[in-house]
């Protein structure tokens, strides 16, 4: 168990206040699935939370990049803080803030330039940053040119490391573009991995990820993959694939390795070749067991053809 | 003779003289186009050191034919510096 914070958060918005565009960024960092929180403006348009450059995860106090969340990060819990919604309200007479369908916050008098006073709404879980579970209703005098600048935004919570069982297996190897691989987890195993909340698996290659395509409805249970063309991929042929699934961080966030398969199996490769200079043939240890005689070939020579 | 340089004659391949030396017994082949047919002479017993030039029969009538030598015994080993092939015609080719 450790705490998470996620610092933005910094919303700057001009123009007409029915519509306003933005950037935050927590959810969609928190998740790394792209997730919005979506702020509903009325009295039309939506204004949606994105991700904006410079936001910053902390891990029990250490900044840590989206790829490098620990295997198996999950989310306890979160809370999103508003410290200062809004600082320099312009024409606007009301404020009041919703979290599904109930309001958290209200203030009916917001002095122009001046802020709100904290909001923290707690018992957030990761989903909740998907979709709209907030909205905010903001009334202004009828002056049409009102802008809103918005700031203070930012998330804390505890997460925990959750481990998953899973069986990457296949039928035949080695691998190769069109294999369908598939991937089980063992209902009775209370730890096994939901594997229809995974968004994605990808091959990773380095700092290269290459998404494949899932092969029909995953279920909790089992998912189907597809080996894509390997010629295409960032490092072209390569002899072993890793993968890594990414969690829509219901049952966890981030990635997690889920093994590697291989696209060329060399015959005997952990195999020990012997020289033996008593024999015309070298000698092959079999790890499946007993010795395989690799020939000699003869001194010789052939001359061309004579004659004609 | 033909204008592509190959007349048909059919050969008589009568005799090889080896210079050769080594460990071992050296065998060698006259192999016909394709491989259809062969003629082993017989074989070279290899000397480190050899003064003679070893002259081995052979009988073998082909329009051509390539020379196989070899040697298959474990720890033999040879080296050839000469070879000639006496060849004669016996005829101007096959019947049609």
């Amino acid at each position: 168990m450790g705490t998470i914070r996620i610092n933005p958060v910094t919303v700057n918005e001009t123009g007409s206040w029915s519509l306003l565009g933005g950037a935050i960024d927590a959810p969609s960092a928190l998740s790394g699935v792209g997730g919005r929180l979506g702020l509903t403006f009325p009295p039309s348009g939506s204004y949606a939370l994105d991700c904006i450059p410079g936001t910053t995860i902390l891990i029990d106090g250490v900044p840590t990049l989206l790829a490098d969340l620990p295997v198996g990060f999950h989310i306890v819990d979160l809370t999103l803080h508003m410290t200062a919604v809004i600082n320099s309200p312009t024409h606007f007479t009301a404020f009041a803030m919703q979290y599904n369908m109930s309001q958290v916050y209200t203030n009916p008098n917001i002095p122009n330039g001046g802020a709100t006073a904290p909001i923290d709404v707690t018992g957030l879980t990761p989903s909740d940053l998907y979709g709209d579970h907030f909205s905010l209703s903001l009334t202004t005098d009828g002056d049409a040119s009102a802008t809103i600048n918005s700031n203070g935004f930012f998330i804390t919570g505890t997460y925990d490391i959750q481990n998953f069982t899973f069986d990457l297996s296949l039928a035949t190897q080695p691998v190769q573009q069109g294999t369908l691989v598939t991937i089980t987890s063992d209902p009775n195993d209370p730890d096994h991995m939901e594997l229809n909340q995974l968004t994605e698996i990808d091959i990773v290659q380095g700092v290269d990820l290459t998404p494949v395509t899932i092969v029909g409805t995953p279920t909790e249970f089992e998912i189907v993959f597809e080996i894509p063309d390997l010629s295409t991929l960032p490092v072209p042929n390569p002899q072993t694939l890793h993968f890594q699934a990414v969690g829509n961080g219901v049952q966890f966030s981030g990635s997690v390795p889920l093994g590697k398969l291989e696209t060329i199996l060399f015959r005997n490769a952990p195999g020990i070749y012997f020289l033996d200079k008593t024999a015309t043939s070298d000698t092959l240890y079999d790890p499946d067991g007993g010795t395989i005689n690799v020939p000699i070939p003869e001194p010789f020579f052939k001359t061309g053809f004579i004659g004609g | 003779m033909a204008k592509n340089g190959f007349s048909g004659e059919v050969l008589h391949f009568g005799a090889v003289r080896y210079r050769v030396t080594g460990v071992g017994n050296f065998k060698s082949t006259l192999v016909s186009l394709d491989d259809v047919e062969t003629y082993d002479s017989p074989d070279i017993t290899l000397a480190a050191a050899n003064n003679r030039e070893p002259t081995i029969l052979a009988n073998f009538n082909q329009q051509r034919a390539y020379l196989y030598g070899r040697v298959t015994s474990i720890d033999e080993r040879f080296t050839v510096s000469k070879i000639i092939i006496y060849v004669r015609p016996v005829a101007t080719g096959y019947p049609d």
